[in-house]
């Protein structure tokens, strides 16, 4: 990095080129440890069933292909569907009750409660009711969701500085232009994290929900697979889900980068 | 004690700077904003190894000194243990010194001194932020160190207070006769406390002069009228490039 | 000590009253629409329910609860060593942290039906599912709390002479615990549901397990019992976690932070 400020490079080319530098150094470590992996399974005559090796891994990969894209797809649908209902309609709510004192003494402490408990348990339930096909995974990454969202909207609409509320009073701003200006942007970031937050839980929901009852989508092929003793394609299924997991936190992650620009990054702590 | 010549690092932080306390001697730092000050003080505290230099204290170099438990901080933020009641806060460079501290300070009286007697079990979250400050001031009297150094440990209060407590630390340093450098960028206030200000340059920072304040201690407020006062405060505006309107 | 109890009874109030208005509104529905009861008991019914059949569940209960709580404290335990691992060596922060932000965003569940093919029907992978959830809120917030200290603390320490690991024990420790309980408290949460998940990916026994054939059997009434028994544990664990969390950190309680 010495040698780049000599050269005088600018900031922008040194940041970019150190990630890329990171990026490469990452890539050279998996790369090393997949190679490890095959060779150590190889090497020690590792049963198929307990560890597959990377190589067959790619190899059922390859050849669930097409049925792998139909069940991503699948679960992707109603992960997306119901974490987009549950973020509308947990906004919704959410705003109802920060205007509402009466709805706020009612709901508040409830979906607080519910927010703490499993909403996993809800699955089969939820599929007696709505059967085995999609819409019970959907409802399910609803609930999931939901009192997460109208937690984190209620709490972030009620946490707007007072001072801006008084300088838009002094202003006589209506109401509605004061929710629009003020409070929804003070919301957002809160509204984002709780999305964040649970955009992991819908996918996880979304994929046990189908544990429970489906042969459909990632988290049926991968029961499926299991049962069969397929280790290579539960494998992949695995990672298809974890890949999606990711895939989708990081299109969340984006979304907010672009509504939000003015927030500052943050590191460390969660709770 | 003397702190002979001193520099920075791969920025320049500080340029040649070197100046002697007196036992016993309050003496004030002053400069412009981001010259260097806190540096300068964590480097006469030992907290800092200068590129170029060295402190002495009493003859012995600074770390030895620090070893032996002389030398006593109090920053800008109080920094105070928020799991621990005021008085274990004032306890903690005892636990920590254990057999090094030769001397020491019954907490409570520290307390008294600063005070704050019938605070001990308070907790600093429930402080105000100009008792915080005491208790930072106690907790780095307790040890009974020669000297101390203060990084604007009044700078986060308001007006009223930071006079209050200016008044309680001079009434003190009379009481310990301490060795005491005190950094600020209120020049008033280095004026009004001190024996001598050393005032210092824009980054990277010289001593620019020394001004030596003829007033005797304990100062009383009807002095800040005083010829002597008004003079002085001067000379460090003057020091620090700022004009002071109608020349005398 | 009157008036914390009126403010308590205040909030608590509203939410009852709404909740037991549910309650026998729901009643009067099943009964007055003639709805199929296997889709939708009345309260009455999941009482009986409860009533009759809470002997059976106990097995299943403690099943359950064990592989929670086991998974939770290794889990725990050896996220907080790590924890401090990653907070001393900036070789372990280099290889932990990523992995840890990548487990907080990745569905780590999903290896669930991986862990059961390996370590059986039974309660152990189970086990090993919990600890391995548990694990990660512990590793970040750990590290977070021994490091997030004031910079002049630590140069008081030194100018005092302290040794490192008087400043670990004085400073860095006592710093690190309100964050340790903000992980338990993620940690014990994702737990319940850990456990939960990984017995419907294949058990023999457990809540979850049962759940899955009240599901199958169209037992309805014992799917709601089961339910407000799944929901009163996750509560339950929650509010220890958070008595302790009064017990240990008392000097938060000014602050009144949530």
């Amino acid at each position: 990095m010495g040698i780049l400020k000599l050269i005088g490079a600018s900031e922008r080319i040194r940041v970019a080129l150190s990630i890329l530098y990171r990026v490469l150094v990452a890539i050279i470590v998996v790369g090393f440890l997949i190679a490890a992996w095959q060779f150590l399974v190889t090497y020690l005559r590792v049963p198929e069933i307990l560890l597959p090796t990377p190589y067959s891994i790619y190899v059922a990969f390859l050849n669930a292909q097409s049925t792998l894209y139909y069940h991503t797809g699948l679960t992707t649908v109603e992960i997306v569907t119901g974490f987009i209902i549950s973020a509308l309609a947990g906004v919704s709510f959410g705003t109802a009750i920060a205007y509402s004192k009466i709805l706020e003494r009612i709901l508040y402490p409830i979906a607080i409660l519910v927010k703490l408990t499993p909403a996993i348990a809800i699955a089969p339930l939820m599929t007696l009711w709505f059967g085995y096909g999609m819409t019970s995974k959907i409802v399910v990454v609803i609930i999931g969701s939901f009192f997460y969202v109208i937690v984190n909207t209620a709490l972030g609409l009620q946490s707007v500085d007072p001072a801006l509320v008084d300088l838009m009073h002094s202003l006589a701003a209506p109401e509605i232009v004061i929710f629009f200006k003020v409070r929804l942007p003070s919301a957002l970031p809160y509204v984002f994290s709780a999305l964040k937050l649970t955009i992991t839980s819908c996918v996880i929901g979304a994929t046990v929900a189908e544990w429970v009852g489906s042969v459909k989508g990632l988290g049926g092929l991968a029961l499926l697979a299991a049962s069969y003793h397929n280790t290579s394609l539960l494998f992949v299924a695995i990672i298809a889900v974890t890949a999606l997991g990711i895939a989708l936190f990081g299109l969340v992650a984006l979304a907010e980068r672009i509504l939000i620009p003015w927030r500052p990054r943050q590191q460390g702590a969660e709770s | 004690m003397q702190y002979p010549g001193v520099r920075g690092f791969s920025v320049d932080a500080l340029k040649e700077i070197s100046f002697n306390v007196k036992p016993g001697e309050l003496v004030s730092v002053v400069g412009p904003s981001g010259c260097g000050k806190t540096t300068l003080l964590k480097i006469v505290g030992g907290l800092l190894r200068p590129s170029k230099g060295k402190v002495l204290i009493d003859g012995e170099d600074v770390n030895i000194a620090r070893k032996k438990a002389k030398i006593g901080f109090v920053f800008q933020n109080p920094v105070l243990l928020p799991w621990r009641t005021a008085i274990k806060n004032v306890e903690l460079p005892l636990e920590v010194l254990g057999q090094s501290a030769r001397h020491q300070v019954d907490p409570l009286r520290v307390l008294k001194q600063v005070g704050l007697a019938g605070f001990e079990s308070t907790y600093p979250s429930q402080l105000s932020g100009g008792m915080q400050s005491r208790v930072a001031i106690a907790r780095a009297l307790v040890f009974d160190p020669e000297i101390l150094l203060m990084d604007e440990p009044f700078g986060a209060l308001d007006e009223i207070t930071r006079e209050k407590l200016g008044e309680d630390l001079v009434r003190l340093w009379m009481e310990t006769k301490k060795s005491i450098v005190f950094v600020t960028h209120s020049i008033p206030e280095a004026v009004f406390l001190a024996q001598r200000v050393v005032v210092l340059t824009a980054r990277p920072a010289a001593v620019a002069r020394i001004v030596s304040v003829g007033l005797p201690h304990p100062r009383t407020a009807d002095m800040q009228a005083s010829r002597e006062y008004i003079d002085r405060v001067g000379d460090v505006r003057n020091a620090l490039g700022l004009s002071w309107g109608s020349s005398s | 000590m009157i008036l914390r109890l009126r403010r308590v009874a205040g909030v608590i109030y509203p939410p009852i009253f709404f909740f037991l208005f549910l309650l026998i509104a729901w009643q009067l529905y099943v009964e007055y629409t003639h709805y199929p009861r296997f889709l939708l008991p009345t309260p009455y019914e999941i009482m009986s329910e409860f009533l009759i059949s809470w002997p059976t569940l106990v097995p299943h209960f403690i099943a359950t609860l064990l592989e929670i709580v086991s998974g939770f404290f290794v889990g725990s335990i050896i996220g907080v060593i790590l924890g401090i691992w990653v907070a001393y060596s900036k070789l372990a922060e280099r290889v932990i942290y990523p992995l840890a932000i990548l487990v907080k965003v990745a569905p780590v569940v999903a290896i669930a039906p991986m862990i059961t093919l390996w370590f059986g029907f039974g309660i152990l992978s189970k086990i090993v599912i919990t600890s391995i959830i548990s694990f990660f809120p512990l590793v970040l917030n750990m590290s977070a709390g021994l490091t997030s200290i004031d910079p002049s603390l630590v140069d008081l320490m030194h100018s005092l002479s302290a040794k490192e690991t008087e400043i670990f024990l004085k400073i860095r420790l006592p710093n690190s615990v309100p964050y340790a309980f903000a992980g338990l408290k993620i940690a014990i949460t994702v737990s319940v549901v850990g456990a939960i998940v990984a017995e419907f990916a294949g058990a023999l026994a457990g809540l979850g397990f049962m759940a899955n054939m009240a599901m199958a059997y169209i037992e309805t009434p014992l799917l709601f019992v089961l339910l407000m028994i799944l929901s009163f544990l996750g509560i339950a664990l929650f509010g220890m976690i958070s008595m302790l969390e009064r017990i240990f950190v008392p000097w938060a309680a000014a602050r009144g932070a949530r």
